[in-house]
């Protein structure tokens, strides 16, 4: 029994320290977007970053992109110099790797304005510990990580489940343009698994 | 017009299919009693069924997926109330391991029936249902779930209770 607690604690100790932790610096990584044009982490040392891990077919990522609120607030964040970055792991055959023309059509008839980034290979998701399409990290103008997890406190595919919701990215982004520490560093991200 | 209704059809007919002839998962609310007595203990059951190969979430889920929501429209003091889970199946992708279901997964939850609760009347539970369900693409599904049990002097036992248990992943329900 004791034993078994001990091994218990070992492995979760381990699981922690896979992927990416709060607080620290964010994963350095160089991808190509869908048009082939490549973004490095690095180039934007000095700026506020948000990953956005996505799924365009996925229920929970199209609740956000159906109602505009993704857009709303990738719109929002640039406004104000922050650099967001969607990047799809989904590998090729799976649920939400499209060819760069299907990606275009997309984007453009969902009016995105931000890059998507292609990682098919999964090895940047994995470096971040990317579970769920979506799920968050916001990097601030040191490099460090400071937020990672789900979007909001509405585990849900239902739009209105949008109204109300605590949108934990907003608000990590509000506390670093205030000078404020982040509230919440970590939320349980939820949704679809990332299709690696 | 008429046109556009033609193209339609075979839409319609897609909907149906995947909606209302074939569910991927249905829910349904169950009870222990058959009838209830005014003031009555009772333990409700939400039944989640999934088609072959499709498997609903634990809460918490794990790694991705999504627990069950569960909002009583009626009677609103099981709002708070807390819901059993039966113990999980550990379900592994490349991204993760997830916790939960499939064929069939009963959720349990007390309830009492008001102590003025009129006899020869029913006693309505209603709640509004989202579940996920993923194969290897996740679907939600939403419903509106309602029982009604009719209030008498003497309660009901529903005699189909043990097995309904077992079959939702109670195994070691008694008789």
């Amino acid at each position: 029994m004791h034993k078994a607690k001990m091994w218990l604690g070992i492995v979760a100790v381990m699981l922690l320290g896979f992927g990416a932790r709060a607080e620290k610096q964010a994963p350095g990584f160089e991808l190509p977007d869908v048009q082939g044009k490549t973004y490095k982490l690095a180039d934007n040392l000095g700026k506020i970053v948000v990953l956005e891990w996505t799924n365009y077919d996925c229920p929970f990522v199209k609740k956000f992109y159906t109602a505009g609120a993704m857009q709303e607030l990738q719109r929002e964040a640039v406004a104000r110099g922050v650099v967001w970055l969607s990047i799809c792991s989904s590998a090729p055959g799976k649920q939400g790797h499209f060819e760069r023309d299907e990606w275009l059509r997309r984007m453009q008839s969902a009016k995105v304005a931000v890059p998507v980034l292609l990682d098919p290979d999964g090895k940047v998701g994995r470096a971040y510990g990317a579970k769920t399409t979506p799920h968050m990290f916001v990097i601030d103008a040191e490099g460090r990580l400071v937020y990672q997890g789900g979007i909001d406190d509405q585990p849900s595919a239902r739009a209105q489940s949008l109204e109300g919701a605590r949108n934990y990215v907003r608000e990590a982004l509000q506390a670093l343009w205030d000078g404020q520490p982040v509230p919440l560093a970590e939320a349980k991200p939820y949704g679809c698994s990332v299709k690696y | 017009m008429k046109f556009r209704m033609y193209l339609m059809l075979p839409l319609l007919l897609a909907g149906l299919t995947a909606q209302g002839l074939e569910p991927l998962s249905r829910a349904r609310l169950l009870a222990d009693r058959s009838a209830v007595t005014p003031g009555g203990q009772e333990t409700l059951g939400l039944q989640l069924v999934m088609a072959p190969g499709w498997h609903t979430y634990a809460d918490p889920p794990g790694d991705s997926g999504m627990a069950p929501r569960i909002n009583f429209k009626q009677p609103s003091d099981l709002r708070d109330a807390s819901w059993r889970f039966p113990p999980p199946h550990a379900f592994r992708d490349a991204a993760g391991v997830t916790y939960g279901y499939e064929n069939v997964a009963l959720l349990l939850i007390d309830a009492r029936v008001p102590p003025d609760a009129p006899v020869g009347g029913n006693w309505t539970v209603r709640a509004d249902v989202e579940w996920l369900i993923c194969r290897e693409l996740c679907r939600p599904m939403f419903a509106t779930v309602e029982l009604e049990l009719p209030v008498r002097d003497r309660e009901v036992l529903f005699p189909n209770w043990t097995p309904l248990l077992r079959r939702g992943g109670w195994p070691a329900a008694r008789e």
